[in-house]
């Protein structure tokens, strides 16, 4: 079921939102971002993964690796947008927005 | 932003441009035709309203060619705006084959693959072109994937600074067109990768 054969609307049907509907703990008590579950399970996944890799380590290494790369990093900015930190900020705090 | 992608051993090449009266997918194509983007190894796309984490580039590459990806971005940290919970970090892994790879905010291509998906399909805003790059790396074999090891922050919800209703018709249509592949399909981890 690929190609053109495949309409493709099943993708769409929870992406327009902020956050996707799949269920799992960590998307639901991230869902009201930037509540404070979501920072301190961060850390929780920070350690895990310097148990894994140490990001020292990491960072070893790609100083290490010979090859150096040419990169081309492409940006579009937008000038003027509602400001959705403050917004989320406010709703952490159960301020009136 | 563009000091911490700057920041890197490698040869940096920054374009950026305002947003003016076309869509993002119409921009980027201005800002890769203005450059010779086939002598590049990567190329990378960001969206401006991303945090990333320190010491960011050197890894990023490093890690991208270190598991073998041709497509792929940082994973999403736990408090990042995101679609696909796929392509959120996941536990203990510094990086996973995925079967898809979103289209922002932060996406880099491998030179091998780049003449296939660049310049990119005019789709406005780009909504459904990792779909169809889905397809692509399915059918061809390519490997794509996410860089937990790496995660960022998205900072705004997809789609809020524009009507979605249209976009979303012209992705459909452009997926009918070009191909795809379906969401159970796609949005899967492959193979995760816990060991440099």
């Amino acid at each position: 079921m690929t190609g053109a054969a495949y309409p493709g609307a099943d993708f769409f049907e929870d992406r327009w939102g902020s956050y996707p509907a799949e269920g799992r703990v960590v998307s639901r008590l991230t869902r009201d971002y930037p509540r404070k579950a979501g920072s301190i399970l961060e850390r929780m996944y920070d350690l895990r993964l310097a148990l894994v890799a140490p990001p020292r380590s990491i960072a070893h290494a790609a100083a290490a690796s010979p090859e150096r790369r040419r990169v081309l990093v492409l940006g579009v900015a937008v000038p003027s947008r509602l400001d959705w930190m403050e917004r989320g900020d406010r709703q952490a705090r159960r301020v009136p927005a | 932003m563009t000091a911490k992608l700057a920041a890197s051993r490698h040869e940096i090449v920054i374009r950026v441009k305002e947003v003016g009266g076309k869509l993002r997918v119409p921009n980027l194509n201005e800002l890769l035709l203005s450059e010779d983007w086939t002598g590049f190894d990567w190329i990378i796309t960001v969206d401006d309203d991303v945090e990333l984490p320190d010491g960011f580039m050197d890894s990023f590459i490093f890690l991208m060619e270190r598991f073998g990806l041709m497509i792929a971005q940082p994973a999403h940290n736990l408090v990042s705006y995101a679609s696909f919970e796929v392509n959120r970090r996941a536990w203990g892994t510094l990086a996973r084959r995925t079967g898809f790879v979103e289209v922002g905010p932060l996406t880099a291509f491998h030179r091998s693959i780049a003449p296939q998906v660049l310049p990119f399909p005019d789709v406005g805003m780009g909504h459904g072109l990792d779909v169809h790059w889905a397809f692509l790396a399915d059918r061809h074999g390519w490997p794509i994937g996410v860089i937990d090891a790496l995660p960022l922050r998205h900072l705004r919800p997809v789609g809020t600074t524009y009507d979605s209703a249209p976009i979303r018709r012209e992705a459909l249509r452009f997926i009918a067109e070009r191909g795809g592949l379906p969401r159970r399909l796609a949005l899967r981890t492959l193979e995760s990768f816990r060991t440099l």
